[in-house]
């Protein structure tokens, strides 16, 4: 069985993972949100992103793990890298979910219905629409400079593919203010928005842990 | 319905694709093609009357625009949504949603309808448009074809009067043409007043009540359907539009003089990441100088093909062959060269010249004459200190063409090379093809265009869930082939 959350809950927790990782006190709190994260997609039936995640979080700590083994500057640069990767990955792992559970237009009414002015809401949601197209855009790139034995090189293949988003983000742009985004009407959502118990209970689940992590987090609890 | 009267209008920053003077009026259930060649003005009529011009394209605009009672010049486009609906060009740059569902409600969303009228007008528009299997899917999953029936669908939930189509079919085959001929019939029996700017016509011959000529933005000529057909047929090629009647065409394309195979394909045979197979056990030969057309609804298999032979695919297992000289995937690429439907992507330079100069090693780099010599027979020369992305796409195209040929590229694999592209344009394709074939390259087409298959192609090779289906040269003799697939 999956749950339905609220994309107003699911916004509220992307939030607080960030206050989490941000107080972020140590490792062992950090471990406990990426655990209730992990059964947070486990109820939304985000089996893929769940196991995906897990296996790139785990294989972060092994290699940072290997690198404790040896004290060098190789190894020290690595475990940097690593480390500041670490540090988004609960925002990611959870991220990867809500995109996964949640429609553009859910989420626009969402953010609407909390007042978020429209300057950031657009902008935020093309940038959502935007990725798989952007994907798309730079595989064919890729396959063009592989066609001419091109190696890899920013000014080859990043330029054509700003240019080329440029463009898509003007047509999409176009497509959309003939469907009415810009009308000053308040916009309605077809799902309607209603918060229902396990929305709360997630909700208060998370604010106990940013509060916690804010006060010191598991370290507290030993004095 | 539409009065456009005394419209002056140029973008901008560029001086082209202006419009001069142009006034016309279209009644309400009229159907109307705004014809002409590249650049003549047709697409920038449509965005008078969504009202994406002037609010959105801005530039220097003059006269009046009246929509359904609504003056364009006073009106934002939200509040034209509910009065005009628009189906655009490119099914890839026009969902704001990834699901379709989504996508049907959006502009009801937009306008503020509650909750419960949003559903009823998706189910209304799913049930009048016969397109139910088509919503809750995800949008990257949907053909091209599906991509532009949503869009209509989108666009219907508002209840416009008013639809314009900008190019519908430029990126479609010819089943999904034909979907979109049926759903516009729909619209049009509605009483819906249609606006279609479009590059290929013959499927709109059902469909449109009049025809108007542009020609370097003015209204050259408007004739009704009749009176079009009723042009004698000198006068009709002479306009430079794609042919309205199919059923005059005929293959003109010479076979091959050589009949030694130089490439050879055996038990070619591609797979995807999970395990789906989508080309299987494929074996042909051709020909230098010949020139095959790939045909073959979605998914059967013609773009895996297109990159498995040019070395791009690399689940594959299979041989291809050059000469006698087993090539490895690897080896393939450049040597098998696939000029992409979009071909700006493949130009990296500054400068059409640098362009065909750029090379993976300096020995491999093509000398100075060689490259004038291609710029030349392409009709480059004037364009060669321009920069690629200032190119119009027939351009860009000839010079991703260019590059292959400074390479020495053996095979080349077009993918639908003609779409989106007018007459001239569609010919100077052929043109080009033409100049391959004689200087002994094997040419691919992957195509859905009619007109060019006949034009240029010698032999068809139709795939069909990963396998050749049937695969004859394009004679006299077999021609009725042909018109069998795109009846």
């Amino acid at each position: 069985m999956t749950l339905r959350f609220d994309p107003r809950v699911k916004l509220l927790i992307l939030v607080l993972i960030n206050v989490v990782v941000f107080a972020s006190p140590d490792m062992a709190t950090e471990w406990l949100c990426m655990g209730m994260i992990a059964v947070l997609l486990a109820l939304m039936g985000c089996w893929r992103q769940l196991s995906l995640g897990l296996l790139v979080y785990a294989g972060m700590m092994g290699v940072l793990y290997l690198c404790g083994l040896f004290d060098n500057f190789l190894t020290a640069f690595i475990s940097m890298t690593i480390v500041c990767f670490r540090k988004i990955m609960p925002t990611v792992f959870f991220a990867s979910g809500l995109l996964a559970t949640t429609k553009v237009g859910e989420l626009v009414s969402a953010m609407q219905s909390m007042r978020v002015p429209k300057v950031i809401v657009i902008p935020f949601t093309v940038t959502l629409r935007f990725f798989p197209t952007a994907r798309e855009e730079f595989s064919a790139i890729l396959d063009a400079a592989r066609l001419r034995g091109l190696r890899f090189s920013m000014e080859r293949t990043l330029i054509p593919m700003m240019l080329r988003c440029a463009n898509i983000a003007e047509e999409l742009s176009a497509a959309s203010v003939t469907r009415g985004i810009e009308s000053a009407k308040k916009r309605t959502s077809m799902r309607e928005l209603h918060l229902k118990a396990p929305d709360f209970c997630v909700g208060v689940v998370f604010v106990a842990l940013a509060v916690f992590s804010v006060m010191g987090g598991v370290l507290v609890l030993y004095g | 319905m539409v009065k456009i009267e005394n419209v002056t209008f140029h973008y901008g920053e560029t001086r082209e694709q202006c419009l001069h003077d142009v006034s016309m009026h279209i009644k309400k259930g009229e159907c109307v093609l705004l014809c002409g060649e590249s650049g003549c003005g047709k697409t920038t009529i449509t965005r008078l009357i969504n009202g994406l011009i002037p609010h959105f394209y801005e530039g220097e605009f003059s006269g009046k625009v009246i929509v359904a009672g609504h003056d364009i010049a006073s009106t934002q486009p939200d509040a034209l949504a509910g009065t005009v609906g628009s189906v655009f060009q490119n099914p890839r740059s026009q969902f704001f949603n990834l699901d379709t569902t989504g996508e049907v409600a959006f502009g009801c969303e937009n306008l503020g309808l509650p909750p419960a009228e949003i559903h009823k007008r998706v189910n209304k528009t799913a049930a009048g448009l016969g397109i139910e299997h088509l919503l809750d899917r995800d949008i990257f999953a949907l053909s091209g074809g599906e991509k532009q029936l949503v869009a209509i669908a989108s666009a219907y939930a508002l209840s416009p009067e008013i639809f314009v189509f900008d190019e519908p079919s430029s990126n479609l085959d010819w089943n999904a043409v034909g979907e979109l001929a049926k759903l516009m019939l729909k619209l049009k029996q509605a009483g819906k007043t249609l606006i279609i700017a479009e590059h290929r016509l013959y499927w709109l011959a059902e469909l449109i009540d009049r025809l108007v000529y542009m020609k370097n933005g003015r209204i050259e000529n408007d004739w009704t359907v009749s009176e079009f057909l009723s042009l004698p047929e000198r006068e009709q090629t002479g306009l430079g539009l794609r042919a309205l009647n199919p059923n005059v065409l005929h293959p003109t394309a010479a076979q091959p003089e050589q009949s030694n195979p130089f490439m050879r394909v055996s038990g070619l045979s591609a797979w995807y990441k999970r395990g789906e197979i989508v080309l299987r056990d494929i074996s042909f030969a051709a020909c230098p100088g010949e020139v095959i057309a790939i045909l073959g609804g979605n998914g059967a298999g013609k773009t895996t093909l297109a990159r498995a032979l040019c070395g791009l695919h690399n689940k594959q297992s299979g041989e291809v062959s050059l000469g006698g000289r087993r090539l490895s995937a690897k080896s393939r690429a450049g040597t098998f060269y696939l000029v992409m439907q979009e071909s700006g992507y493949q130009l990296f330079t500054d400068s059409v010249e640098n362009e065909m100069m750029l090379s993976r090693s300096r020995r491999s780099r093509p000398s100075a004459e060689k490259v004038s010599a291609i710029l030349e027979s392409l009709s480059l020369t004037d364009f060669k200190d321009r920069h690629p992305m200032s190119l119009s796409g027939g351009q860009k195209q000839r010079t991703a063409i260019g590059t292959a040929m400074a390479h020495e590229a053996e095979v080349l694999i077009f993918d639908e090379p003609s779409s989106g592209l007018d007459y001239g344009n569609m010919r100077r394709v052929v043109a080009v093809i033409e100049q391959l074939r004689s200087k002994g390259k094997t040419v691919f087409i992957i195509t859905h265009d009619y007109e060019l298959l006949l034009a240029a192609c010698t032999r068809v090779l139709i795939l069909e869930g990963g396998r050749i289906r049937i695969d004859f040269p394009l004679t006299k003799d077999n021609f009725h082939k042909v018109k069998e697939i795109f009846s």
